[in-house]
């Protein structure tokens, strides 16, 4: 048994049959074949062999005569490990005497010598780990028959082990399947954290080298609660994770009763619940819990694909679908919200990554094309619903009217171009830079309503950089300078009756959710799979006993105190949740 | 195997970074061309002369001694120009 400590990006425990991608994305198959089917197999690994060396001698070939024998070496040293008696007498031992499938038994064996490789103190031959892992993958490809099993077109439960998924790879993954995943790099910022969060699969993140250490078809454990993962699990363990995956499917099976109750307090003030989202599809997870809408969808995605900056069609199809989904319920886009560095075609530079460099509303506001494409795309899906567009990092007013104006410009194109759209959008803007709340006198004029962006907003009050893990204790959603900020925003919205909301990851957090309530705050914005727990906390509560909380934890000057008081007040309350977020 | 006797000489590694892929592939190729048992022994450690895995195993690096042991009626030659291979390629710009 081994386990292995990552971050958890994603709660909830997962067992089952590991599903290995590498970085090139293959699949390594099932690990037994039928007794009587071991010759036609051992046919078939000689097979995959033979075509594995002639290709083999073909780049060598090909290589010597373009760029001469000294390069074509390598492949002399493949063929030779191709040849090696050694490692054909392990493989056929193992297909005959254990019944393993080519597939596997390559895979296994030949990840061993890797791994001796790897052990051995000497970095040139760990280096050498690489060429057994290139001709384990060519074997395999001539086994499998094609390069690349497709993690979107599974057929049983798996869970996916990968060195790496993108956004938009996660965001493809069939939920019916994929019961967990798993990932040697990422963080806990991560774009993939935030889609693995938003499909509710269990998810492990950054955990390091590990894959040498599986095969396909191994039982394993997610445990995206604690962030482990566990190979060859012993049978105590997976006895205990049985319990507590049961345990999860019983909590979550109460939790949907949830679902047709009003989100309100027990002394009937309606709560509206909306819904954050990355990608389209996420939209009908947050139909499915009734919620009153996207609060936050966030459009990055569009931009992180690899075809290069998104046409007007791209942004349009992605909106379409989700305002469709939503049949009617409002929809807040959010707009560009990514450094500099982000954005293809551009050489990064130090400055680029910086939360306080050229990112967001300001890199729209200077490259205007970009942005109009964007806002056009927006203003004709509002044609297909409600929906609202919101200005990140809004830091000081005349941002915001440029921002309006260019909108206005967009509306005249529109109204030539003859295409439907509708003009009829609300504007607002995301509270997340300090500036923003203290001038929030001044902004409700203009705005049409607000979302705190509590993620940006702690960052900015505080001076932590979110991507700095040196500082990362000093970051607090219970911080008592973000409780008056918040307030602050409340009461200036209230002057004005400008509708605010808050999206940033507090709101998902049962323990804020007294707190926020008792603000003033009567609109929240959550991952979808937070929904049933802060709509259970809603209707646990008073409108009274939370404006009482609120004024407590703002008295309070310690940002630990405060979180532990909350956590008492919700215990209170709600003595069996158990808020693992 | 026949009656000859076992044919053991040793060899000190002497390219900069030790014996990997070329040496070694060229050592399997050449040890291909004899009929004798053919094995690299380092300190503990035993290796089939014909598996580039194994010998690669052995992560022989500048320094080491190694013996090759051959067992059989070609034993004599195959040890013989296996090490004038080594010698060979400690000479050529590729130890480098």
């Amino acid at each position: 048994m081994q386990k292995l400590q990552g971050i958890a990006v994603s709660p909830g425990v997962a067992i089952g049959e590991a599903f290995v991608l590498d970085n090139e994305g293959f699949r390594i198959p099932h690990r037994f074949v039928a007794r009587d089917a071991v010759d036609s197999e051992l046919d078939r690994l000689a097979r995959a062999f033979d075509e594995t060396r002639a290709q083999t001698e073909r780049h060598r070939d090909t290589v010597a005569r373009e760029l001469g024998a000294q390069y074509s070496a390598i492949f002399e040293a493949h063929l030779q490990m191709l040849s090696d008696p050694q490692l054909r007498a392990e493989l056929d031992a193992s297909i005959r005497e254990r019944h393993y499938s080519p597939e596997y038994a390559v895979s296994r064996v030949l990840r061993r010598y890797a791994k001796v490789f790897q052990s051995l103190d000497n970095s040139f031959l760990a280096e050498r780990s690489n060429d057994i892992v290139d001709i384990e993958r060519r074997l395999l490809r001539e086994l499998l028959g094609k390069p690349r099993e497709e993690i979107t077109n599974l057929t049983s439960p798996v869970l996916i082990l990968a060195y790496n998924l993108t956004p938009s790879e996660t965001a493809a993954l069939d939920r019916k399947f994929v019961l967990g995943f798993a990932t040697e790099i990422g963080g806990a910022a991560g774009h993939t954290a935030i889609v693995a969060e938003g499909m509710e699969i269990p998810a492990v993140v950054g955990i390091g080298p590990f894959l040498n250490e599986v095969s396909g078809g191994d039982l394993v454990i997610v445990d995206g609660n604690s962030g482990t993962i566990i190979l060859q699990p012993d049978e105590e363990t997976i006895a205990r994770y049985r319990f507590e995956a049961e345990q999860d499917r019983t909590r979550h099976a109460k939790l949907e009763a949830l679902r047709d109750l009003p989100s309100q307090t027990l002394d009937g003030t309606k709560i509206e619940l909306m819904g954050n989202i990355e990608f389209p599809n996420e939209a009908p997870h947050c139909l499915e819990r009734a919620v009153d809408g996207i609060g936050l969808y966030r459009t990055e995605f569009l931009y992180l694909g690899s075809e290069g900056v998104p046409d007007e069609d791209a942004h349009y199809q992605a909106y379409a679908e989700v305002v469709q989904a939503m049949q009617g319920r409002p929809v807040v886009i959010r707009t560009l919200d990514l450094g500099a560095d982000k954005l293809v075609g551009r050489d990064p530079t130090p400055e680029d990554s910086s939360p306080l460099g050229l990112r967001s509303i300001r890199l729209s506001l200077r490259n205007v094309p970009l942005f109009k494409t964007q806002l056009r795309a927006i203003l004709r899906a509002a044609a297909l619903g409600d929906v609202r567009i919101m200005f990140p990092l809004i830091s000081a007013v005349h941002e915001f009217r440029q921002a309006k104006m260019i909108v206005a410009d967009v509306i005249d194109d529109l109204l030539e171009s003859g295409l439907p759209f509708s003009r009829n959008v609300k504007l607002g803007m995301m509270v997340e830079v300090p500036s923003a709340v203290i001038m929030l006198d001044q902004f409700v004029d203009e705005v049409d309503f607000l979302s705190l962006g509590t993620n940006d907003l702690i960052q900015y009050t505080l001076a932590v950089d979110r991507g700095n893990k040196d500082v990362a204790d000093l970051y607090s959603s219970s911080d008592p300078a973000l409780l008056r900020l918040i307030d602050m925003t409340v009461k200036a919205a209230e002057r004005k009756q400008t509708p605010v909301s808050l999206c940033g990851q507090m709101s998902g957090s049962t323990t804020y959710t007294m707190l926020l309530l008792g603000l003033g705050l009567r609109s929240l914005s959550v991952p979808p799979s937070a929904v049933y727990e802060i709509k259970r906390v809603v209707r646990s509560v008073t409108i009274e006993q939370c404006r009482a909380v609120a004024a407590r934890a703002l008295s309070m000057e310690n940002a630990r105190n405060i979180r532990n008081f909350l956590k008492e007040e919700l215990k209170k309350v709600l003595p069996e949740m158990d808020d693992q977020r | 195997m026949g009656d000859a006797p076992v044919v053991t000489r040793t060899y000190v590694v002497k390219p900069a970074n030790g014996l990997h892929l070329r040496p070694w592939s060229r050592f399997v190729k050449l040890a291909h061309q004899y009929k004798c048992r053919i094995e690299v022994v380092k300190e503990s450690a035993r290796s089939d002369g014909r598996s580039m895995l194994a010998l690669l195993t052995l992560a022989a690096k500048c320094g080491d001694e190694i013996s090759i042991e051959a067992d059989g009626d070609d034993a004599e030659e195959a040890v013989t120009a296996l090490i004038a291979m080594l010698e060979a390629y400690e000479d050529s710009d590729e130890s480098a």
